[in-house]
């Protein structure tokens, strides 16, 4: 099942829904659900409650969702008992094994689901870390762009949206987060920066010029981070030429924006997302 | 087939993790068990080898996690890492002093004595150090490896025993030589089997799932992200 809230990155949602189900053959069922995320955003500035209301948001989808593809397997005799989760071996430590470390952000997990609609839990990635579900996923011949994503958060591109989220900022965004992603792979960084977040700091406008006339466009933030498990990190050095290309294109491409900055600070104490 | 298992031994380090990942890319399965756990617990999992890991305590503090003596006549092979080290210093009769001098950072290690942790590596190489205490007397019956200027006691081993203890954090990149000694530990002086790798954790992930889910339906959500679509493929 594939919950489409909208706050994808451009071409996410296809990967999915055309390379992942040639390469597994998978029964896909996808929700279109974008206009209701947006709906329910409007208005919402505060990013621990835009988190929480995308996770609600979404839980209700996923419920709505998983009732009929469980009435659609009764009308033909058969139950679905299990629901499957990626769920990590770190998440495992983090949550009973260790220590116990502060809760710094409320995480977007699959959870919540209502008394009579419950599943036996698959997990069969508890005893893994990342670089060896990337291996197994190489080893299984899932598409690329899916194994070697690089992290992203659930709630998506609504937590890298500085202010209100929008659909038309949205699209902003997403124009720009393209243009990062194509110029970082085509200069091969791709495995050497661990994600590289591109924030629309929709609440901030700045004086421009373009052309012959003035503008008041938003800045963009680029936050090029390497780290090994995403406790620390350090912001990434990347080549001033790949730097120029970038800022380059979006103030070229992407009109709403006039303006591209870097984010130079490590984790801690900057958080890798900025919301 | 169970592949060898190691144990990372959790004193709260934000390195326990990474330890049992840089033990998983030498192909060696770990898991990480709470510093809370009892040596009959950790036995019961017939671990191959054992790893203490650093940690933010004093060994001076009170209620600072104490590694037990039992855990080293268990006959199992056990690495110390900064804290472990001197928790494992203090549970052998050694002696751990709070100088009031800390090293943070890159530190130069000097090798005193090969033995099997370091042999064939540079006299001096690069290390990453984050401690306070230091240990100033190694165990009885253990030969000291290497010191630094804060580390008067910066590496042992007893290899009879197949027990040792390193100051530095071998686990972090910034370590020079980090991986070969982990190898060093786990290979030469522990023994353990490089059993662990992708064909075997497919295999070992889809008897299970057989297992548990045989031909009935499941459910999944994927994000477009790489955890869910590997969950699902391997269920699939």
């Amino acid at each position: 099942m594939f919950v489409d809230h909208g706050l994808l990155r451009a071409g996410e949602a296809e990967q999915v829904e055309r390379d992942y189900v040639a390469a597994t053959g998978v029964r896909l069922k996808v929700v279109e659900a974008a206009d209701r995320f947006v709906r329910a955003l409007a208005g919402v500035i505060d990013p621990e409650d835009k988190r929480k209301l995308i996770g609600r948001e979404f839980i209700r989808v996923f419920e709505t969702a998983a009732r009929e593809v469980v009435e659609e397997a009764g009308e033909t005799g058969a139950t679905v008992e299990f629901l499957v989760q990626g769920t990590l071996y770190p998440d495992v430590v983090e949550s009973g094994g260790g220590t116990g470390a502060a809760n710094i952000k409320s995480h977007h997990n699959v959870g919540g689901l209502p008394d009579d609609l419950q599943f036996a839990l698959v997990e069969p990635l508890r005893d893994l870390f990342k670089d060896e579900v990337r291996r197994v996923g190489e080893q299984l011949g899932l598409p690329p762009e899916i194994v070697w994503r690089q992290p992203f958060p659930g709630p998506g591109l609504g937590i890298r949206i500085v202010g209100e989220v929008t659909a038309e900022r949205l699209a902003v965004l997403r124009r720009a987060d393209a243009i990062v992603r194509a110029e970082l792979s085509s200069a091969g960084l791709d495995r050497d920066i661990w994600q590289c977040p591109v924030v629309l700091l929709a609440t901030v406008r700045s004086v421009g010029v373009q052309g012959d006339g003035r503008t008041y466009g938003h800045p963009v933030v680029l936050r090029p981070v390497s780290s090994e498990d995403a406790m620390t990190a350090d912001w990434t050095r990347l080549p001033y030429d790949v730097l120029e290309r970038i800022s380059t294109r979006i103030t070229n491409e992407v009109r709403e924006i006039n303006r591209v900055v870097l984010d130079l600070t490590s984790k801690p104490p900057g958080t890798i997302e900025w919301e | 087939m169970k592949p060898d298992v190691v144990l990372v031994v959790d004193y709260g380090a934000q390195y326990a993790q990474l330890i049992a990942r840089r033990i998983r890319e030498a192909h060696v399965y770990s898991e990480i068990v709470p510093h809370t756990a009892s040596v009959a617990d950790m036995l019961a999992r017939k671990p191959k080898a054992i790893v203490l890991s650093g940690g933010p305590a004093s060994v001076y503090v009170e209620e600072a996690p104490q590694a037990d003596p039992a855990l080293f006549e268990a006959d199992v092979p056990v690495l110390g890492i900064c804290y472990g080290f001197q928790a494992m210093v203090q549970a052998l009769g050694g002696e751990v002093a709070a100088t009031g001098g800390s090293e943070f950072g890159r530190t130069t290690l000097r090798v005193l004595e090969p033995g099997v942790l370091l042999r064939g590596l540079p006299a001096e190489q690069q290390v990453w150090m984050s401690h306070g205490d230091e240990v100033t007397r190694a165990p009885a019956g253990f030969v000291v490896t290497g010191s630094s200027t804060g580390a008067p006691v910066a590496s042992f081993e007893n290899v009879a025993r197949r027990l040792a203890g390193v100051q530095f954090h071998p686990e972090v990149l910034h370590t020079q030589h980090g991986r070969q000694i982990l190898q060093r530990f786990l290979f030469d002086i522990a023994g353990v089997r490089p059993q662990w790798t992708e064909a075997n954790i497919i295999d070992e992930q889809v008897s299970r799932i057989r297992a548990q889910v045989g031909g009935k339906r499941v459910i999944c959500g994927l994000s477009g992200g790489v955890d869910s679509a590997v969950a699902a493929a391997l269920v699939q």
